[in-house]
């Protein structure tokens, strides 16, 4: 009993850092400019995408292929917000979330016309995953690796935003943008930074995803987004905190379902893991770690 | 009780529904008298998809929230019907394991389509008493977890809904000619919602919630009614679908849908009854063209390659540019009548 | 209208402390004070779109204390914002509308013609316009239009002069004149100007750091040593 205990629980980090990985991609946007980025998942499909590229042009090393991949998505955030986000910069949230749908069914379907609709196997990546067994638990090597990958990315990041310069810019543009730019930070140097964490994130994110599924598709990014974005939700949308807090709520509430739920309604796990969220938020609108919103008197 | 502030307002609500309900029974009568069969079934889906784009419109144009769960009140509705008005033979075949005796009964298709928008617009009004609660992202996020948890229970309750596979035998009770009447009576709901003096409250709060909070207005109330009007009107869009097509299958009903019928929305301006329309007509046309395309035809003897997904970048296309070139959509406020009621100077 | 003694703080800031007010129907009193004295935290604690930590509120020996913003609006309270609120996709005249559709749900009858101030206001040619061709000056005059609309008790108009020109200010003052003679309620007026608020106030409360310093008629604040002290900052 105290196994199969044990055994969810590490199964319930594992998803839960998968989404907390990338719902701080896209909360660390969001906090910045206020954008909820849906293209995200295909910044992530685009680390899957490289690696398929550098798998057939014969590149062997993994760590080529990793550090590739985390390199292409870093390259195609920064680009989106070149091209797409920098001219709704100041349009409000609608307009921004409205842009970010847009590019999202862009890409996928350049996705499916330039390279198939079709899934197509990455297999570099299953070096990662091996089973372990310890007694009667039987987990996978991926599965601890994801779940040490997270916590080390959020304990770069937190040093990155405690410590360095352009950090605290970040920190402080997301109380109040405007001041940042009177300080003589450059809003562009701030946003673009921003924008390379979510597209290290997402790469990172890509990378596992792969690992476990195998392959690649145009949707790849498209689902594991959508959750991470109730993750955000959840957790309070625009807090670091919240979003990794939602993230492992998220993954928690997923294997619980898988356990509480009988088999045959299995293929409904997202409608009842939904279903809670919906819950939640009734409970609390702005999440469970909202920012502090009555500001003074600004109004 | 009063529904305008202003006779001022109706008379613009009402010529200007009276137009576009013009060009739509125009558009409709020359496809009638002169188009092929096969135009008749692409042009009532174009009906169909105009339903959903304004259902869409009074609540996310009105109250400028982003809603993605369209799509998923349209099957919503559609299945009901479809449930209740579909013959107990057929059922028995098509739905052997159906519960609570769904398949035992049948049902006139008044009292199907009756039953369907009670259903549908309770569901609405009680999920709305969640959206309305939330700040804008939040609400967003809530009508996608709608639209999943709705698209999960049509894939997965195979016993009710078939899922993947067609849920046929829907015995055809519209034509083109009745969807062009409930067409233009959408048009006017519509149209009247927005002029009403809970539409006018209701764009105050969306250009400024302090704002409109401080004139009185009240704001939850408000969103909640346009939102339940919207899931009405997206119910009935569902019951014309399922009335003319004869099978519904749930894979329609999910995000390639919503997109389509958001960039429609988007296209002309949200803001807008005529916007609506607009973009509405132009996409539909737009598409396709697309799509024709996309199969790789031979035009002026060159072979064009087969490019699928064509439609969807061009979609997205449409949704991009226009948000950050024109983010209030072709139209912005502007409403038909103006061309002829000089009173309004560019709005 | 009464205030008792509310107070707000901000993260262990105070911005407004122990305040108690009193005013009433024709009363025009106007509320000064240095930048951050808390004058606009007042306006947003009596509207409702700030709770205070402390007090009571009173509209007609109703206490609304725990009333919602449009609830507050509805029974009587009006006001401007100091950065202008307009509905930038409403025409003039729908964002008079907004506040006219509330007003019908109060069981107060109108004692005034809506159409004559917008006269008075100089709004009357221009009301089918969209509210974006307004000239800076006029949409202020439109705030506080939109405010009448809701045929208020009390009016709260914040820095309603801000920005304006000599002739608009003097314009301005004549119009508030107006509306204090022929509309059954009070206002209260926060502003910078103070040749303005001398003109147009019968009585003038004083704030600084967030606390009533002084109160009184117009020609008794100029002298008042303790107001001079917080404006000169000893």
């Amino acid at each position: 009993m105290i196994d199969y205990v044990v055994q969810q629980t590490l199964n319930a980090l594992s998803f839960g850092a998968e989404y907390a990985l990338i719902a701080l991609g896209l909360a660390i946007v969001f906090s910045i400019m206020g954008l909820v980025n849906f293209a995200h998942g295909e910044v992530i499909a685009i680390g899957g995408y490289s690696m398929m590229v550098m798998a057939a042009i014969a590149f062997k090393n993994p760590i080529i292929i990793i550090v590739g991949a985390i390199f292409a998505a870093v390259i195609m955030a920064i680009f989106l917000e070149r091209i797409a986000f920098r001219p709704v910069r100041y349009a409000d949230a609608t307009t921004g979330l409205l842009t970010a749908f847009g590019v999202s069914l862009i890409l996928q379907n350049l996705f499916l016309l330039l390279v198939s609709p079709r899934p197509i196997a990455v297999t570099s990546m299953y070096f990662l995953d091996w089973p372990i067994k310890l007694g009667t638990i039987r987990i996978s090597s991926l599965q601890i690796f994801e779940t040490l990958a997270t916590l080390l990315a959020i304990l770069l990041l937190v040093l990155f935003l405690k410590r360095s310069f352009l950090g605290i810019a970040m920190r402080a543009a997301s109380l109040d943008f405007e001041m940042v730019r009177l300080m003589g930070i450059r809003a562009n140097r701030v946003i673009a930074t921003a924008f390379a964490i979510s597209g290290l994130l997402a790469g990172i994110a890509a990378i596992f995803i792969i690992a476990r599924r195998g392959a690649v598709d145009p949707t790849l990014g498209f689902n594991p987004v959508l959750k991470a974005f109730v993750a955000c939700v959840v957790g309070g949308f625009g807090s670091l905190p919240g979003a990794v807090l939602g993230g492992f709520l998220l993954g928690a509430l997923e294997v619980g379902m898988l356990v509480i739920l009988p088999q045959s309604y299995g293929g409904m796990k997202d409608a009842f893991v939904f279903a809670v969220i919906a819950i939640i938020l009734v409970w609390r609108p702005e999440g469970i770690l909202s920012p502090q919103k009555e500001k003074g008197d600004k109004i | 009780m009063k529904i305008f502030q202003s006779s001022k307002s109706f008379h613009q609500a009402f010529w200007g529904a009276t137009l576009l309900s013009f060009i739509i029974a125009l558009i409709g009568l020359l496809v009638i008298f002169f188009g092929e069969r096969y135009h008749l079934r692409l042009v009532y889906a174009a009906y169909v998809n105009l339903l959903v784009v304004l259902g869409l419109q009074v609540f996310m144009g009105n109250t400028n929230i982003t809603n993605l769960s369209h799509s998923a009140f349209m099957g919503l509705g559609a299945y009901i019907a479809a449930i209740c008005v579909t013959p107990v033979q057929i059922k028995k075949l098509s739905l052997p394991d159906a519960p609570w005796g769904l398949n035992t009964f049948e049902l006139d298709a008044l009292s199907s389509a009756l039953i369907s928008l009670t259903l549908t617009g309770f569901l609405a009004f009680l999920t709305g008493l969640v959206i309305v609660r939330l700040s804008g992202i939040g609400a967003t996020i809530v009508t996608i977890a709608i639209l999943v948890i709705v698209h999960s229970i049509f894939m997965h309750r195979t016993d009710i809904f078939k899922g993947k596979q067609a849920f046929f035998g829907i015995p055809q009770v519209f034509d083109l000619t009745s969807i062009i009447i409930i067409s233009i009576a959408v048009i006017f709901i519509a149209r009247f919602f927005r002029e009403s003096k809970w539409g006018i409250q209701l764009r105050a709060s969306s250009d400024d919630e302090k704002s409109a909070d401080a004139m009185g207005v009240n704001i939850f109330k408000l969103r909640l009614l346009a939102w339940t009007l919207g899931g009405l009107i997206l119910a009935l869009s569902g019951i014309c679908y399922a009335y003319y097509l004869g099978t519904i299958s749930a894979r329609p009903f999910y995000f390639s849908h919503v997109f389509l019928t958001l960039a429609m929305l988007i296209l002309g301006g949200m803001r807008s009854i005529t916007g609506a329309v607009i973009g509405t007509i132009l996409i539909t046309f737009g598409l396709e063209g697309v799509r024709f395309m996309e199969t790789g035809p031979v035009i002026l003897g060159l072979k064009f390659p087969e490019m699928l997904g064509l439609s969807g970048i061009a979609l997205g296309a449409v949704i991009v540019i226009i948000m950050v070139v024109r983010n209030g959509g072709l139209v912005g406020n502007f409403e038909i009548e103006q061309v002829f009621i000089k009173t309004r100077k560019k709005i | 209208m009464k205030l008792d003694c509310i107070s707000k703080n901000f993260g262990g800031v105070k911005a407004v402390s122990q305040v108690s007010l009193e005013i009433g129907e024709g009363d025009v009193l106007g509320l000064i004070g240095p930048n951050g004295a808390g004058k606009s935290t007042l306006i947003n604690l009596i509207t409702g779109l700030l709770t205070p930590d402390v007090g009571k509120i009173f509209l007609s020996n109703l206490d609304i204390t725990s009333q919602k913003p449009y609830q507050r609006a509805r029974l009587g309270l009006a006001r401007t914002f100091q950065n202008l609120r307009i509905y930038p996709n409403l025409s003039v005249g729908q964002n008079i509308e907004v506040a006219s559709i509330s007003s019908n749900y109060s069981s107060r009858t109108m004692n005034f013609d809506l159409d004559k101030i917008i006269n008075i206001f100089d709004l009357e040619d221009k009301i089918d316009l969209a509210s974006e061709e307004l000239s800076y000056g006029h949409l202020r005059r439109l705030e506080i239009v939109r405010a009448l609309a809701l045929n208020p008790l009390v009016l709260l108009l914040d820095e309603p002069a801000a920005g304006m020109n000599e002739n608009e200010t003097k314009e301005l003052s004549n119009s508030l004149k107006w509306v204090q003679n022929n509309i059954a309620c009070a206002i209260i007026v926060i502003d910078h100007d103070l040749k303005f608020i001398m003109g147009v106030c019968d009585k003038i409360t004083v704030m600084n750091m967030g606390e009533v310093i002084a109160s009184g008629k117009p020609n008794e604040i100029s002298n008042n040593k303790r107001v001079k002290e917080a404006y000169i900052g000893h």
